[in-house]
């Protein structure tokens, strides 16, 4: 297996825009939801986690970083065979897989549940799977540029979500200052301790570094 | 090959023989007298022939006496033909090895007027011809510099036509010049009647909707792309100048924009911006919104909209796409009519089909207000294509809208922009400078900056020199009293 790749320039992006292409991937459907889990899991101590979290996320990082500092162009595919061996390499690359496979389907299915919840109840889950899968394809056709674009267009447009998130729910009561904190504290927890959506994106980063 | 000479004398009626040594004689002119300019005929050719003496005349004779070079020799009858039909007079000697051919255009052009499509209230007015020549001398008034090029090419196998390339040597980036002239060379078709035509055979992405070359009949603004780095092209008999590559917010710009103040400049180009918005969303908005979504019209709003829609039949997707038919219909109607007719449309449109749709139950008031706003929209888009483009795009949401509500909307709105980063212009990615991010050219998009921020030539087209001028020295205050 080739265990260094090297992509065509059109097939290249500037190293700025692997920043949205994270984001996209962490910020995604899960921010709709994640309040309902945090408040049954985390409770007042939720700074705790995101500490935590915090620092376990560096050391994955590090350890990323320094993995592919030994290749001069190579991603996850290619190291795992080249660390592991053909046979198992590739056994790990076909569950790597097998587990986006899995993410990009509880992903569609929190987006038609929420739309089932929120705007239409009796819309059929084969339908809005199939018109979101759709433009998926569509997008994906394009190559990389342009599911870069994409991203990079959606988190700008979505960026004034944030304040209404934060700011108007506290506009009523007026700038009280601590428990605010404490709310963003245990927003932050949530986000990061949902396992699911972050490790994905963690993942996606040593898939796509060297792009 | 005689043959097919004489065939072309016999089928070509307008063709004209002058005797000059009567009817036997040796020296003939032939010329179209469709195309060749009978006055020089008259007045230079047939006298200054006539000193000549029949019996030893000879081809260097005629040169001189009439004033051509060897330049002018044609020696083969596909050559005469082509020159006859380009309007050049044919001269011919029996004996001679060669013929002469004198050069000539009678062709009738229309004079330089103001700009009818692109009107603008400040700056140049003058607009192209149906001539190739006029067009140009047009845009080298603007720019008189070497570094000008202008590169000449045929197209059309069965009627040929004269393309004209132009470009900036030192500026445009050569990717953008060999791509264009590629891509014209290689087209291998029949005949180009008008540059529009050219510009769908070479566009990038065939199947969109979206202008990909931009089309303009205004010189100056032809003379401002050339400088930015872009590349133009000229077709003989096309009154307008195609230039590439180009980018989706440029067509929202206007020429006037860059003689205004910037900041009313920036006002129009925001205004436009949220005007293409409104022409593309407020009717599927307000159909999704009635049909689906109730709950976001507040409570003073929607005691007014029931009442108005109390006697109204049909479901808010019928309802809207009548009206937008109906708007369509008359804009088509108005655009084919005559102008003097064309005025009475407005009357029977506005004021009688509006007034009686509504109080016959079709529609109610506020679509009435919703699909004038957003035809008045669409129509403040400064390219005419652009324009047509999100008129049929808006049908498409209409129903998307009308089906699944919100959800349809933002399935088509997402579709659109995918669709909008997949086109590209002459190779060159569509939605710049907002995706690839160029912030220096954020500047110059949606907002227009102070003129002296333009120092440098935009990173659009990656011109070779982006020097435009020292803005620390542009400017620099002395009081002559001093």
């Amino acid at each position: 297996m080739q265990i260094n790749v090297y992509p065509k320039i059109s097939n290249q992006i500037p190293a700025y825009l692997l920043f949205f292409l994270i984001y996209s991937n962490q910020v995604g459907v899960g921010v709709l939801g994640f309040q309902r889990v945090i408040a049954i899991e985390a409770g007042h101590d939720a700074w705790i986690a995101v500490v935590i979290a915090g620092i376990a996320v560096h050391l994955v990082m590090w350890a990323i970083i320094n993995t592919l500092k030994r290749y001069p162009s190579s991603d996850l595919y290619g190291i795992n065979c080249d660390v592991f061996g053909q046979l198992f390499g590739s056994l790990i690359n076909i569950l790597y897989m097998l587990y986006f496979t899995l993410i990009a389907i509880v992903i569609l299915r929190t987006y038609t549940e929420v739309i089932q919840t929120w705007m239409f109840p009796e819309i059929p889950t084969w339908f809005v799977s199939a018109t979101v899968l759709g433009l998926a394809l569509y997008t994906l056709l394009g190559g990389i540029r342009i599911i870069t674009g994409y991203t990079f267009i959606s988190v700008v447009t979505t960026l004034w979500v944030i304040f209404f998130c934060t700011f108007l729910p506290n506009m009523p009561d007026g700038p009280i200052f601590i428990p605010y904190w404490r709310q963003m504290y245990r927003k932050f927890s949530v986000a990061r301790s949902r396992c699911l959506l972050r490790s994905s994106a963690l993942k996606f980063s040593i898939w796509c570094t060297h792009l | 090959m005689r043959q097919t000479f004489q065939q072309w004398v016999s089928r070509t009626g307008d063709l004209k023989v002058e005797h000059i040594d009567g009817e036997k004689g040796r020296l003939r002119l032939y010329y179209l007298v469709s195309m060749a300019e009978q006055k020089v005929i008259y007045q230079h050719l047939i006298p200054n022939l006539q000193q000549l003496d029949f019996e030893t005349v000879t081809m260097p004779d005629i040169e001189r006496k009439i004033g051509l070079t060897v330049d002018h020799r044609l020696t083969n009858q596909d050559q005469v033909i082509e020159h006859l039909l380009l309007g050049n007079i044919y001269i011919h000697l029996d004996g001679a090895a060669y013929g002469l051919f004198f050069p000539s255009d009678g062709t009738q052009n229309r004079q330089i007027t103001p700009p009818k499509n692109e009107t603008n209230i400040l700056g140049p007015q003058n607009a192209f011809v149906e001539s190739l020549e006029t067009n140009l001398s047009l845009i080298r008034k603007y720019i008189k510099s070497p570094r000008l090029s202008y590169e000449r090419m045929v197209i059309g196998e069965t009627a040929p036509v004269e393309v004209g390339l132009l470009y900036m040597e030192g500026i445009t980036n050569v990717d953008n010049v060999q791509t264009l002239r590629q891509r014209i060379q290689e087209l291998k078709v029949d005949s180009v009647i008008d540059v529009s035509i050219l510009s769908q055979y070479i566009k990038d992405n065939e199947f969109s909707m979206f202008p990909q070359l931009v089309l303009t009949e205004r010189p100056d603004r032809t003379a401002a792309g050339l400088l930015q780095g872009q590349v133009a092209v000229l077709l003989q008999g096309s009154p307008k100048a195609m230039l590439g590559p180009v980018t989706f917010i440029q067509l929202f710009q206007a020429t006037e924009d860059s003689y205004f103040r910037w900041s009313i400049a920036s006002f129009l180009r925001l205004l436009r911006t949220l005007a293409i918005f409104f022409a593309l969303l407020l009717t599927p908005f307000y159909v999704a919104i009635l049909t689906f979504h109730y709950e976001v019209i507040p409570a003073d709003l929607l005691i007014s909209l029931a009442q108005s829609r109390s006697r109204v039949p049909f479901p808010p997707l019928m309802e809207a796409i009548i009206m937008e038919g109906i708007i369509e219909l008359l804009r088509e109607a108005g655009a084919r009519l005559p102008t003097k007719i064309g005025q009475t449309i407005g009357i029977v449109g506005g004021i009688v089909i509006g007034q009686a749709i509504v109080q016959a139950g079709f529609t109610s008031n506020i679509l009435i207000i919703i699909v004038a706003l957003g035809a008045l929209s669409s129509f403040s888009s400064p390219n005419y294509s652009l324009g047509a483009a999100i008129r049929v795009l808006r049908f498409p949401i209409i129903l998307m809208a009308g089906l699944w509500g919100g959800l349809g909307i933002a399935i088509g709105v997402s579709f659109l922009v995918t669709h909008l980063l997949r086109i590209t212009s002459l190779g060159r990615p569509y939605l710049q400078p907002v995706y690839p991010l160029r912030i220096t050219d954020l500047k110059d998009s949606i907002i227009r900056a102070p003129i002296t921020f333009f120092g440098l030539r935009p990173q659009l087209f990656r011109p070779t020199d982006d020097f435009r001028f020292d803005p620390a020295k542009a400017r620099q205050m002395e009081d002559i009293d001093e």
